[in-house]
């Protein structure tokens, strides 16, 4: 089944289609039974996520079912306490030896995992743009032909006339990247980083966290990881690799 | 502490009263617990059904009542044997079968169906939870009709189309997810 069919059923589904769309389409799923199945999956998908309600009470249960009572393990063996003792002092040692070679390291990380997050936002030719709309659309392609330079200039006008612009502000972050211009790009990739009410706040947490990698603060880097993956977000598996790879 | 009574506890769990639903487990997930560990499952398995089981009353009580003719106790017993016998035997007995032990349960206003939609769409609520908080955002937005506009507003200012072309790929994302899941195929197997 191709795009376009299963763009048909969202459309569909979200009632976007126009009467005689739908009946359209009733008839032509009637013939096809590939399209009837995944229908038909679509629509129990739809409503199944249509039942905030269930999603709640199962949380609140899951919660209920397990909470432990927390116990305290105390080791009584003074033995088991020297060889604790040693263990943390030989790590220790070979952590301080291994200092400055993790310092290098930080950086490899981001050229390592580091790509260009793509300009994914496209006006038609058609539409009749507001000058916010215009500038932004100049200012995409320009970061679309890796003219960064003219690119973070523009991303910049707009964020300085509405600093609410996550995506201006997201872009000027990249295209500051783009010309290694980190402890700006920190500055304001920091500044997403603080509100989770927008779209590009998991990219953000990303990049950040492989800004602070490059500008070799490991320890602010290792907090975002740790976030990006406990909250299961689209990076998760970079920030495993590494975490793995740090620790 | 004197025991919750009928119509407490369905109060309680059609209001999901936190404090109630945890007295309602404590009164009566030993029983359960019990029963699935006598019957070659874990504690976890008995704390999942017994959880799934809550959320199937939940569900019945939110399009009419139930019947509770004896007590809870064995209403939510009822519900967690057919819940648990559904899981261990679904590779090994169809359903009709599984219908014919369900009537020897004689488990009241119950249908098999139920419990495998119940199933499905907790299936497909575990991936939709496990999406990014972003995608959850912008689906719950589309599904509960608020205009474009306002959602490219309140997610950061951003344009019609990039809501437009997210929302469509974080839907791909949810329902490749979905047919990737092992438990999903199973059921595709079993032309549910």
């Amino acid at each position: 089944m191709r795009e376009k069919e299963y763009r048909l059923i969202e459309k569909y589904l979200l009632g976007e289609l126009s009467e005689e769309k739908r009946a359209a389409f009733d008839k032509l799923k009637l013939s096809n039974p590939d399209l009837e199945a995944e229908y038909i999956l679509r629509k129990n998908i739809h409503e199944a996520i249509q039942e905030p309600d269930i999603m709640n009470l199962r949380f609140a249960l899951n919660e209920i079912v397990n909470t432990k009572k927390q116990k305290s393990h105390v080791i009584k063996n003074p033995f088991i306490w020297s060889s604790v003792a040693a263990v943390f002092i030989i790590v220790l040692i070979i952590k301080i030896m291994f200092l400055n070679t993790h310092t290098e390291r930080y950086v490899d990380y981001f050229n390592k995992y580091y790509q260009m997050y793509p300009p994914v936002v496209n006006y038609r030719n058609t539409e009749i743009l507001t000058e916010e709309q215009e500038c932004l659309r100049i200012a995409l392609g320009n970061y679309e032909n890796s003219d960064f330079n003219n690119a973070e200039l523009l991303f910049k006008e707009l964020v300085n006339k509405d600093s609410t612009n996550t995506l201006a502000k997201f872009y000027l972050s990249i295209s500051m990247i783009e010309q290694n211009e980190f402890i700006e790009a920190e500055t304001y990739l920091y500044e997403l980083s603080t509100n989770n009410q927008h779209l590009f706040y998991e990219e953000s947490l990303w990049y950040l966290a492989l800004v602070y990698l490059n500008n070799n603060k490991p320890e602010e880097a290792k907090k975002l990881l740790l976030e990006i993956i406990s909250r299961n977000y689209t990076y998760k598996h970079q920030a495993k690799k590494i975490l793995r790879s740090i620790n | 502490m004197e025991s919750l009574k009928n119509e407490e506890i369905v109060e309680g769990i059609r209001k999901q009263n936190p404090f109630l639903l945890k007295r309602i487990y404590s009164e009566f997930f030993p029983d359960i617990q019990k029963f699935i560990i006598d019957n070659n499952g874990s504690s976890q398995d008995a704390k999942d059904i017994f959880q799934e089981s809550i959320i199937i009353i939940y569900r019945k009580l939110k399009i009419g009542n139930i019947t509770i003719s004896k007590s809870f106790s064995l209403y939510l017993l009822g519900i967690s044997r057919f819940l648990w016998i559904h899981q261990i035997s679904q590779n090994k007995i169809n359903s009709v079968q599984l219908n014919q032990y369900a009537n020897y349960e004689s488990l009241p206003d119950f249908e098999f169906d139920e419990i495998e939609k119940h199933n499905q769409y907790k299936l497909y609520q575990y991936h939709f939870k496990k999406l990014g908080e972003d995608c959850q955002k912008i689906l719950e937005m589309f599904l509960n009709n608020i205009p474009i506009k306002e959602i490219a507003r309140k997610l950061g200012n951003t344009t019609e189309n990039y809501i437009k072309s997210r929302k469509y790929k974080c839907k791909e994302q949810l329902v490749n997810n979905i047919k990737n899941d092992p438990q999903f195929k199973k059921y595709e197997r079993k032309g549910i």
